[in-house]
């Protein structure tokens, strides 16, 4: 498989490289670790006639800081995912980043992809969008009109699409540490380990005594983008658990979601893991 | 003689592979190459209306772009002639080179594009202007058989290929007064071979008239031929070498159009040229094994023995037969395997679908006949309420039966004789490492748990070292290196390893003081390749014989050299030796003796060279027997099935190399286990493949395999010097059929068979449902 020939650019500014991607139809890309780009130009699924490297825009693109509350983290869209995963304060304030790292690709992979190129790129299928979805995380984005921040769920518009303005780039993804919390996120694959999810459930649980306090459950893979399951957080919140109960709030995923046929499953099949790894996870995390 | 054979000795393949200075086909570079990219139907069944190919020439880069006409204007030809093949192909069955005005599967080749660069050619191939008229699409075997069914080419008179009855004893009266008959429906579908490497052809035009081509194959010989007769050139004129193959597993084994098409267009343009195929070509052009829809009945006593076995199996060829077709006859004559079955009674049909063409992969129709045997024998069992190893017991062929002579005749017209082997000794042994008399106890106690675990095993022979012949010379260089030249094909497999350790053995080497040269058709002009798991057994004992004959020569010479008595001569350390002294010459100095000097005369009774030439050669199979027991584990919320333990016992005569015969094993049960669980390529209605990469067409990686426990019996076979069996294939062939056992006893509660392969969680998910529908499992 060959691949056009392109032009690769390193702008030392953002009012360079928002020049640089003012090229029409696309034809200009940014690059985080280039990982997506290079399989989709491959495949001849786009085919730009110059990448814009975002490694030296500017010094927001980069870092993890913690507040000095504590009280999040902010992160710069070219960290790549081994930086993450070796942060030790990182790891320490919100283990399931690591434990969802465990399963993500390979070390060749997360040693050059970045969260920023990791959001953009809105493929349903990716493992850490609904994690910081499931963390009430927000994105800052900036563009040649200004800057704005916002919820990442609000990020994802459907397959490989995003609410970004043409000229927009994700500049920081901020991550609240709220205490108390008890996170998980479940990948789960059908058939080899190396697939492509099924179905991906990130999920928080704040828990008061045998009750929920308050939870976060987003579903992943199945749909076009991820998605809030508010209809099975209402059966749980504030609610003892019980078997009986996280059986209800997977029926009401299952059902709440419309779930496409694809080689990893039927809808059928799909909507009866959502169920039954919803209930194991949540059961699992009371414990 | 210091013993080499039996040693687990350090394959001379591995530091080259450890320090990535292994040479495979994409890292030669000749001087002034082209590239080659290939235009590919884009439909499954359709008439091509127009190929206008004026822009793609035009292409800065471009050389030239070849098509079905430049090639028959050229070669005088448009198919490529059967492989392999003792007869020529008579009916119009063989793929074109390149295809002009017709397509009959998605992927098949039809021009060619020459640049300097292949991404210039690939351009190129955009470029080129294509229209189709669809045809109708044959997507199923069973589809394809009713003679109201659309053709799967418009040429052919019919879809059906061939039409085979396999049958011996008296079938009506074996059912005609049958305490039991049982009857399965099966549907076995095995994907692709996917070596590591894929394929890909150098060739290379010279001057003087003569060529060279290069080609990752399992068959460089059948591919000399193949050049040979399209491009009518004298055996001499054409060298075919094959560098370091990266896995063959069936794939290479046949000549494709490619490697005929690049050597004619080479010698069009006088120009070097080459080709590696991409992973999407692979999956679309690579044969596969593909579907056989099984129907099978079989009649027992009261006591479970077998008294007949009838049935019919419809084979999926695809649009063509790159070569005889032999795969279904393999899967008709093994279904008995290692049980006594008084009559058989097996219809085969072949048909042409709208898919790549199908051939061999690893078991090569041996795994299918298996899976459909011993799914008949868990059936029996069930029914009969017996357990289902004892019923098995009853029938396999005991060892005072052996040579068991089956009244089938293989290929080469010989009878089918089990040679060697005790296979109850051998079922009794796997069962024992695996527990399974106290298995029922383990399996209630898990259910009260709310586990569901379950073991299954399965039986299989397989016959081994498929014949005629296969070459090897052996000589002593003046060095004192030896060197093997054979026409056996390396291809990953470790092949020159044990090659060298036969030789070392009979001349008193240590295996690194050996050099194999496989694949070159200059080095071996006689030789027939890596199937059949053969290699071992024939170009092995076609070693053997010739470094006898070397070690015998040796000693001839050394005892004129050091007026000795040839009985009192020994090699030993690169030395034949007075034995109990230290009087001695190396080889290395018979060798140069041996190469003359001029004018000198040679030792009376001795000729030139300290080399000889043998061709070991062979009717018969040598069987090899398994038995494997799988346990699994049922997730039966999420239908998903993890494998607990797998015990392996494979009898495969001596094992020259018990670390190569261990990988192979281990290699063979990871192929059996993606064709039970996870391998499927899978096609839609309009004949597109829709697993194209490794992302959508799963091959099991290391965490979806269990530890393998593997047991050997070292039965010598008999009807060879060397006592060896082939091991290439033995691991896959039992393993769908133990693995599928086992789910299926894990999951008894339910009440659930399993008549397929493979078995994806979705298939599972709704055999459960269906049961818990049917409000199964009872409290
Ligand atoms: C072998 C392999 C295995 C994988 N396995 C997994 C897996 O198991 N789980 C999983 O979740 N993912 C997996 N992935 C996908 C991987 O997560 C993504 O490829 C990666 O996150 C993309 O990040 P990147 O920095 O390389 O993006 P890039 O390829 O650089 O860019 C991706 C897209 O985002 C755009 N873009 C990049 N940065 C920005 C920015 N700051 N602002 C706006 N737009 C931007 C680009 O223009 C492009 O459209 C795998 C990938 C590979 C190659």
């Amino acid at each position: 498989m060959a691949m056009a020939d392109l032009d690769i650019h390193e702008p030392g500014d953002l009012a360079e490289a928002f020049c640089l991607l003012r090229a029409p139809d696309g034809a200009a890309r940014p690059m985080g670790g280039g990982t997506a780009l290079m399989l989709m130009m491959k495949a001849q699924l786009f085919k730009p006639s110059a990448l814009v490297s975002l490694a030296k825009v500017d010094p927001r693109f980069h870092g993890v800081e913690l507040s000095a509350d504590g009280a999040s983290f902010s992160i710069g869209a070219m960290t790549t995912f081994a930086e993450l995963e070796h942060h030790a304060d990182l790891c320490a304030r919100l283990p399931v980043i690591a434990q969802t790292m465990v399963t993500l690709a390979n070390p060749r992979v997360r040693n050059v992809a970045t969260i920023g190129g990791n959001l953009a790129h809105a493929d349903p299928h990716l493992d850490l969008p609904p994690v910081w979805a499931s963390l009430d995380a927000e994105v800052s984005v900036i563009g040649p009109q200004g800057e704005r921040r916002f919820p990442v769920i609000e990020l994802f518009a459907g397959y490989y699409e995003t609410t970004l303005q043409p000229g927009e780039l994700i500049m920081r993804l901020h991550a609240p540490v709220q205490q108390g919390w008890r996170r998980r996120y479940v990948k789960v694959t059908t058939r080899s380990a190396h697939d492509w999810p099924a179905i991906g459930i990130a999920i928080g649980l704040k828990m008061q005594g045998a009750r929920c306090e308050d939870l976060r459950l987003i579903l992943s893979a199945a749909t076009d983008r991820p998605t809030r399951l508010v209809a099975a957080e209402a059966v749980v919140r504030g609610q003892a658990i019980t078997d009986d109960l996280l059986a209800a709030a997977g029926k009401a995923a299952a059902s709440e979601v419309h779930i496409e046929t694809d080689s990893r499953g039927s809808s059928d099949y799909k909507a009866h893991l959502l169920s039954v790894h919803l209930k194991r996870a949540l059961h699992d995390l009371c414990e | 003689m210091a013993r080499q054979i039996g040693l687990s000795v350090e394959r001379l393949e591995d530091p080259a592979l450890l320090r990535g200075q292994m040479k495979y086909l994409d890292d030669l570079e000749l001087p002034g190459q082209l590239h080659v990219a290939f235009l590919r139907s884009e439909h499954a069944h359709a008439r091509i209306t127009r190929l206008d190919v004026t822009r793609a020439r035009a292409l800065p880069g471009v050389h030239a772009v070849i098509t079905m006409e430049d090639m028959e204007r050229a070669l005088g030809r448009v198919r490529m002639p059967l492989s392999a093949s003792p007869t020529k192909a008579t009916a119009a069955i063989t793929p074109y080179i390149l295809s002009g005005t017709e397509v009959a599967f998605v992927g098949e080749a039809i021009a060619m594009a020459i640049a300097g660069s292949r991404h210039i050619a690939e351009d190129a191939v955009d470029l080129m202007e294509i229209e189709y008229a669809p045809l109708p699409v044959i997507m199923s075997a069973k589809d394809a058989v009713p003679d109201t069914a659309p053709r799967v080419r418009t040429e052919a008179s019919s879809n059906v290929f061939n039409r085979m009855h396999v049958n011996y004893g008296d079938i009506d009266a074996a059912f005609a007064d049958a305490p039991h008959v049982f009857q399965e429906d099966m549907l076995q579908h095995r994907g692709c071979g996917h070596p590591m490497e894929t394929r890909g052809v150098i060739a290379e035009p010279r001057m003087d008239g003569t060529m060279n081509v290069w080609s990752s194959t399992q068959m460089p010989h059948d591919i000399h031929q193949g050049i040979l007769e399209v491009l009518g050139l004298e055996d001499d004129a054409l060298r075919v070498i094959t560098p370091e193959v990266g896995g063959g597993f069936g794939p290479k084994y046949c000549a494709y159009p490619e490697e005929l098409a690049i050597p004619a267009a080479a010698r069009m343009l006088g120009r070097t040229l080459k080709w590696v195929e991409d992973r999407r070509e692979h999956c679309l052009t690579a044969v596969q094994e593909r579907d056989q829809f099984w129907s099978l009945e079989i009649a027992v006593e009261a006591d479970g023995r077998i008294r007949g076995l009838r049935g019919s199996l419809i084979h999926d060829q695809g649009a063509y037969a790159l070569k005889a077709v032999n795969l279904p006859y393999n899967s008709a004559t093994a279904v008995p395997g290692p049980y006594m079955v008084p009559a058989l009674d097996m219809r085969v049909i072949i048909t042409f679908t709208n898919k790549v063409p199908a051939s061999s992969v690893r078991g090569a129709g041996y795994p299918q006949a298996a899976f459909a045997m011993e799914r008949l024998m868990d059936l029996v069992a069930q029914r009969l309420g017996l357990d289902r190893a004892e019923v098995r017991r009853r029938n396999l062929v005991p060892p005072e039966k052996m040579p068991y002579t089956k009244p089938l005749k293989a290929r080469s017209g010989a009878p089918v004789t089990y040679d060697s082997g005790d296979y109850i000794a051998s079922q009794k042994e796997a069962l024992e490492a695996a527990g399974w008399d106290g298995f029922a106890d383990r399996q209630l106690e898990a259910r009260k748990q709310g586990r569901y675990i379950g073991i299954g095993l399965a039986n299989a022979v397989k016959g081994t070292g498929r014949g005629p012949f296969e070459s090897g010379t052996v000589r002593v260089n003046p060095s004192g290196q030896v060197s093997i030249f054979t026409g056996a094909a390396a291809m990953g497999q470790g092949i020159k390893t044990t090659l060298a350790q036969i030789c070392a053995e009979q001349l008193g080497l240590t295996a690194d003081k050996v050099t194999v040269i496989c694949g070159d058709t200059v080095a071996a002009p006689l030789g027939l390749g890596g199937f059949a798991s053969r290699q071992l057994v024939t170009a092995g004992n076609t070693v053997l014989l010739a470094a006898t004959e070397v070690a015998q020569k040796a000693k001839k010479l050394a005892s004129h050299m050091l007026e000795a008595d040839i009985e009192d001569l020994e090699l030993l350390d690169g030395k034949v030796r007075v034995k109990g002294s230290d009087v001695s010459v190396t080889l290395a100095e018979l060798a140069r003796v041996l190469r003359g000097s001029p004018g000198y005369a040679f030792p009376p009774g001795l000729d030139p060279s300290l080399q000889s030439d043998a061709k070991w050669q062979t009717e018969a199979l040598t069987y090899s027997n398994t038995t494997h027991v799988a346990e699994v584990e049922v997730d039966v919320d999420l239908a998903q099935v993890k494998i607990l333990r797998y015990i392996a016992l494979q009898d495969v005569g001596v094992r020259v190399n018990p670390m190569i015969v261990e990988g192979q094993i281990r290699g063979g049960i990871a192929h059996g286990i993606g064709n039970a669980l996870f391998e499927q390529m899978i096609y839609d209605d309009e004949g597109q493949p829709l697993t194209t990469t490794f992302a959508d067409y799963l091959l099991p990686t290391a965490p979806e395999l269990p530890r393998f426990e593997t047991l050997y019996r070292d039965t010598p076979s008999p009807i060879n010097p060397l006592g060896a069996k082939g091991v290439g294939e033995v691991g896959t062939i039992p393993v769908t059929a133990a693995i599928i056992s086992a789910i299926e006893d894990a999951l008894a509660p339910f009440d659930i068979r399993i008549q397929q392969t493979p078995v994806l969680p979705e298939t599972l998910f709704h055999l459960i449902s269906t049961a818990r529908a049917r409000g199964l499992p009872r409290p």
